[in-house]
C-alpha cells in the first residue's frame, strides 16, 4: 500500500513525514493551514516534494529519479472545491474518465442520489450537489489510491454521516487505499482506526484516530471523541442510554437507532468535578475517573483525569480546588449535561 | 531682420536636388532660408488644395501644377525638370559575361521586372508606353513608385526594373537610358503658391544656368 | 463593383482564410506554452509575438523583403522548395500575414488558456486523463471562447493589412493585389467613388468582426476580457 517519507515546504516552513506504511484507510487531521492539503497535493504528483520517497504498492511514484505525473499514478484525488469540468453535464464530467461497468456506475449514481442530476450542466449544481459529482467521478475512474480533501464540507450532517457509510464500504469491497483530510474528528473516527496527525515542525504522527484526535483536541480546548454502545438501560422518549466501558452516559437522541455503535462529543470546560457521587442533581451523566495530574497557577486550574482510557484536561477555578483539595490518584466524579447525539455509525 | 523661411513642398524623389539647389542659391542670396516638405506628389497636392502652408512645390509630374493654377491655389507654374526613364539590369550579363548596354538589354529581356504604378507614378506611365509595345510573358511587379522599384532591384528581388535616372545617377551592370522620344515624357514642373519675395526670387532662380547644371548632375534633362 | 475590386475582396478573403488556418495550428501550441510555463524565456518569446502590434508594418515589409531576396537564406531555402521566389507572391502574403497577424492569434488564445480554472486543470490530470485527453476534452474546449475572438482577430486584421503588403507585394492583380492596396490605388489616383466602395467593404467587416468580438468576450463572465493586450 502508500508508503512515503517526505519533506516539503510550504509558505516557509517545512513538513516532515518520516517513513510510514499506511493503513488501506487513514484519516488526516491537524489545525488549518498545516499543509494537509499540500501533503495530498504532493501525493498526486500536482506539486513536487523539496525532498523524499513515494512509493505505492511496489510501484515508486516520486523518488530522486524518479517524478511519475499525476496521470500516470493510479490514483483519484477529490479535491476540496470539487472543480467539475463546467463545459460538461454531470453525466459527461462522470464518463469522460470512467473505467468501471455500468453496473458499478449504477450503483455509484444511487448510493450518491445523482440520477435526477445527470443532465445538468456542472456551473448550475450546488456545492453539496458539485461535491457529490466529485466523488462519484473519483471513483469511477477506478482508482487504486482515493485522496480526499474535505469530500463532504458542504453536504448537511445527516446526508454526509450516509454517504461516508457508502464510501467506506465500497473502498473496503474494491480494496482502494484511501487517505481523508477533514476537520470533522467523527467523520474521520468513523472512517478509519488511524489517523495522520499533521502538526506544524513537528514530525507527522501515525496512531489510533480516537487516541491522537482528543490528545490533539484536549491540547486545543475542541470537543472530545467518545465511543459508546446502545446500553438495555430504559430512558425517556427522546433520551437514549449508551455503554462505555463500564460507565453509562445519557444522550439526546431519536429512539429508532439502526446502529450499536456511535460517537458523542462533549467539551471539557462543560464538566464538573465532584467527589462523591451527587444525589438529586440534574445531571444526569456522573462518570467515575481518576485524577492523574493537578496544575495550579494564580488564575487557573487544570486537573488532568482518565476516563475509561481517555485522558483530558478539566478546568477548574483555584479557590474550587481550594474548596476541594484534590489529590493525584484520588477518584473523582465528572458530571454533565446530556450530550447530543449528532452520528449514528 | 531675417525673413520667414520660404517653405518649399517637394516630391520625395526631387528632395535631394532641391536641397543643393537652395544651398548653392544661399551662397549669392545670404538671407534666403528655407523648410522643406517632402512626401508623394499626391499627398502634397491634396496638403495643399487644403491649405497647407507652403511657398513653392515641386511636384514631380506636370499635372497637379497645372490644377492647382486652373484652381488658383497657385499663381503660377512652369516646368523645372525632365526625369530620364532607365530600365535597369546591375547584375545581368550576356553569354561573354559582358554587361549590356543599350536596347539590346530591353530587346532580350525575358524575367520578371518592375515599374511604377502607371496611375500613380509619372515614370510609371512613361515605362508603361515600353510595356505595352511587347507582349509581356513573365511576372510584371507594379512598385508604388520607381523609388520602390530601386528597392526591389536593390534587394535582389527582382532582378530589373524601370527607375528614374536621378535616384541612380552612377548606373553600374546592364541599363538602357531609354530615349525621350520612345515614352511620354516625365515632365516636372514647379508651382508658385504664394508672392513672397524670396519664394518669387527662387522660382526665377531655377531657369539660371548655375541650377540647370545642378538638376542636370542629379540625373534629369532639361525641360 | 468592377472585376477587379471583386478580385481583390475575393483574394483578401482567401489570405485571411489561409493565415488564420496556419496561424491556429501554429498559434495554439504556442499560446498553450506561454499560458503555462513558467520559465523566463517566456516573457522574451512573448515581447517577440506581440512585436507586430507595436511596430510599423513598413519595419516587418523592410526586413521580409530584405529575407525574401532569392539570395538570402530564406529565399533560397523557399526556392529550391517550391521554384519560385517569395515576394510578389501570394505565398510572400501569406507568409507575411502570419507574422503581421501572430500576436492577435496567440494573444486571445493564451489569455482563455490562462483563465481556465487551475482547479479544473488539476482535476484532468487527477482523474487519469492522459495528457491528450486532458487537452481535447478540457482545456480546448475551456478556451473556445478565446479561439473564437482570436479567429475574428486574425481574420480581420490580416484583411485590414497595408503596410507589409505595399512593401513586398508588387501590387499584381489575383496574386497580391489585395483590397487594402486597390483602395489605395484608387485614393493615389483620385478615384473617389472607387475608393468609397472599398472602404465601406473594410469598415463594415471590421465593425462586425469587432463587435462579434466584445460579444464573446463578455458572453461568459469568468472567462472575463479576452481581448488583445494593446
Amino acid at each position: 500500500m502508500l508508503s512515503f517519507n517526505l519533506e516539503y515546504l510550504r509558505d516557509n516552513f517545512s513538513l516532515t513525514i518520516e517513513p510510514t506504511q499506511l493503513p488501506l484507510l487513514c484519516g488526516v487531521f491537524g489545525p488549518s493551514g498545516v499543509g494537509k492539503t499540500t501533503l495530498l497535493r504532493v501525493l498526486a504528483g500536482l506539486e513536487p516534494p523539496r525532498n523524499g520517497d513515494i512509493f505505492f504498492a511496489s510501484q515508486t511514484w516520486f523518488n530522486r529519479n524518479t517524478n511519475l505525473s499525476s496521470h500516470q499514478r493510479p490514483l483519484a484525488f477529490v479535491t476540496q472545491g470539487s472543480y467539475l469540468f463546467p463545459h460538461l453535464s454531470v453525466k459527461q464530467n462522470i464518463q469522460l474518465s470512467s473505467r468501471i461497468n455500468a453496473a458499478d456506475l449504477d450503483y455509484l449514481l444511487k448510493l450518491f442520489d445523482l440520477e435526477p442530476l445527470l443532465d445538468k450542466k456542472a456551473d448550475q449544481l450546488s456545492g453539496g450537489q458539485a461535491q457529490r459529482v466529485a466523488l462519484v467521478r473519483a471513483l469511477a475512474t477506478k482508482p487504486k489510491l482515493l485522496l480526499l480533501d474535505e469530500p463532504l464540507s458542504a453536504i448537511d450532517r445527516g446526508s454526509a454521516t450516509k454517504l461516508l457509510k457508502g464510501l467506506k464500504a465500497w473502498l473496503i469491497k474494491h480494496n482502494i487505499a484511501s487517505l481523508m483530510v477533514s476537520h470533522n474528528p467523527e467523520d474521520l473516527i468513523f472512517f478509519s482506526d488511524k489517523v495522520l496527525l499533521v502538526e506544524l515542525n513537528k514530525t507527522c504522527e501515525l496512531g489510533d484516530s480516537l487516541q491522537l484526535i482528543n490528545r490533539f483536541n484536549d491540547q486545543h480546548k475542541q470537543t472530545l471523541v467518545l465511543k459508546v454502545a446502545l446500553a438495555e438501560r430504559k430512558a425517556d422518549l427522546g433520551w437514549r442510554w449508551f455503554k462505555f466501558g463500564e460507565q453509562h452516559l445519557l444522550a439526546e437522541s431519536a429512539n429508532d437507532l439502526s446502529e450499536d455503535t456511535h460517537l458523542v462529543g462533549f467539551k471539557p470546560s462543560n464538566i464538573v468535578i465532584a467527589k462523591s457521587f451527587v444525589e438529586n442533581c440534574s445531571a444526569q451523566n456522573q462518570w467515575l475517573a481518576k485524577v492523574l495530574a493537578i496544575t495550579v497557577t494564580e488564575l487557573s486550574c487544570l486537573i488532568e483525569v482518565e476516563l475509561e482510557g481517555l485522558t483530558f484536561s478539566v478546568p477548574i477555578s483555584p479557590s474550587a480546588q481550594q474548596a476541594l483539595s484534590l489529590q493525584v490518584n484520588q477518584s473523582v466524579y465528572l458530571l454533565h449535561k446530556a450530550v447530543k447525539l449528532h452520528n449514528q455509525f | 531682420m531675417k525673413a520667414e523661411p520660404v517653405t518649399i513642398a517637394v516630391a520625395a524623389n526631387f528632395k535631394t536636388t532641391v536641397e543643393a539647389l537652395a544651398k548653392d542659391y544661399q551662397l549669392t542670396n545670404t538671407q534666403f532660408t528655407y523648410r522643406i516638405s517632402s512626401a508623394s506628389t499626391g499627398i502634397l497636392y491634396n496638403q495643399i488644395k487644403h491649405g497647407a502652408p507652403f511657398d513653392l512645390f515641386f511636384s514631380a509630374d506636370d499635372l497637379r501644377p497645372q490644377q492647382l493654377v486652373n484652381e488658383q491655389h497657385a499663381i503660377k507654374q512652369k516646368p523645372y525638370a525632365v526625369g530620364q526613364l532607365v530600365f535597369w539590369a546591375p547584375q545581368f550579363t550576356d553569354q561573354n559575361g559582358e554587361f549590356v548596354k543599350g536596347e539590346a538589354l530591353w530587346n532580350k529581356w525575358s524575367e520578371p521586372f518592375a515599374y511604377a504604378n502607371p496611375e500613380l507614378a509619372p515614370y510609371g506611365a512613361a515605362a508603361q508606353q515600353l510595356v505595352s509595345e511587347i507582349n509581356a510573358s513573365q511576372k510584371i511587379i507594379l512598385a508604388n513608385n520607381v523609388s520602390q522599384v530601386y528597392q526591389f532591384i536593390v534587394t535582389g528581388n527582382v532582378k530589373a526594373g524601370f527607375v528614374a535616372r536621378s535616384i541612380k545617377t552612377d548606373l553600374d551592370g546592364s541599363f538602357w537610358i531609354v530615349p525621350k522620344n520612345r515614352h511620354p515624357a516625365v515632365t516636372q514642373n514647379i508651382a508658385l503658391l504664394t508672392n513672397t519675395s524670396q519664394a518669387v526670387d527662387f522660382y526665377h532662380y531655377l531657369s539660371s544656368s548655375a541650377a540647370h547644371s545642378i538638376i542636370k548632375e542629379n540625373g534629369y534633362l532639361l525641360p | 463593383m468592377t472585376d477587379a475590386e471583386i478580385q481583390a475582396i475575393v483574394l483578401s478573403i482567401k489570405l485571411a482564410s489561409l493565415s488564420c488556418f496556419i496561424l491556429l495550428l501554429v498559434g495554439t501550441p504556442l499560446a498553450w506554452w506561454l499560458a503555462r510555463s513558467e520559465r523566463k524565456i517566456k516573457h522574451v518569446i512573448e515581447a517577440i509575438v506581440a512585436l507586430p502590434i507595436v511596430l510599423p508594418p513598413t519595419v516587418l515589409g523592410f526586413y521580409l523583403l530584405i529575407s525574401f531576396a532569392p539570395n538570402s537564406i530564406m529565399g533560397q531555402w523557399w526556392l529550391t522548395l517550391t521554384g519560385s521566389q517569395l515576394a510578389f507572391s501570394f505565398s510572400g502574403l501569406v507568409f507575411a500575414s502570419c507574422l503581421y497577424s501572430l500576436p492577435f492569434v496567440v494573444q486571445p488564445i493564451q489569455s482563455a488558456f490562462k483563465q481556465i480554472e487551475p482547479g479544473v486543470l488539476d482535476a484532468a490530470k487527477v482523474l487519469r486523463m492522459p495528457r491528450w485527453k486532458q487537452l481535447l476534452a478540457v482545456e480546448l474546449p475551456l478556451a473556445k471562447n478565446g479561439f473564437i475572438v482570436a479567429m475574428v482577430l486574425g481574420f480581420a486584421h490580416t484583411l485590414g493589412e497595408f503596410g507589409v503588403v505595399l512593401m513586398i507585394g508588387g501590387n499584381i492583380p489575383g496574386e497580391t493585389q489585395v483590397i487594402a492596396i486597390a483602395l489605395f490605388d484608387h485614393v493615389e489616383s483620385l478615384n473617389f467613388a472607387a475608393a468609397h466602395r472599398l472602404a465601406l467593404v473594410l469598415l463594415g467587416f471590421s465593425f462586425v468582426a469587432l463587435l462579434l468580438t466584445y460579444t464573446f468576450s463578455a458572453s461568459k463572465k469568468r472567462v472575463g476580457s479576452i481581448g488583445v493586450k494593446f
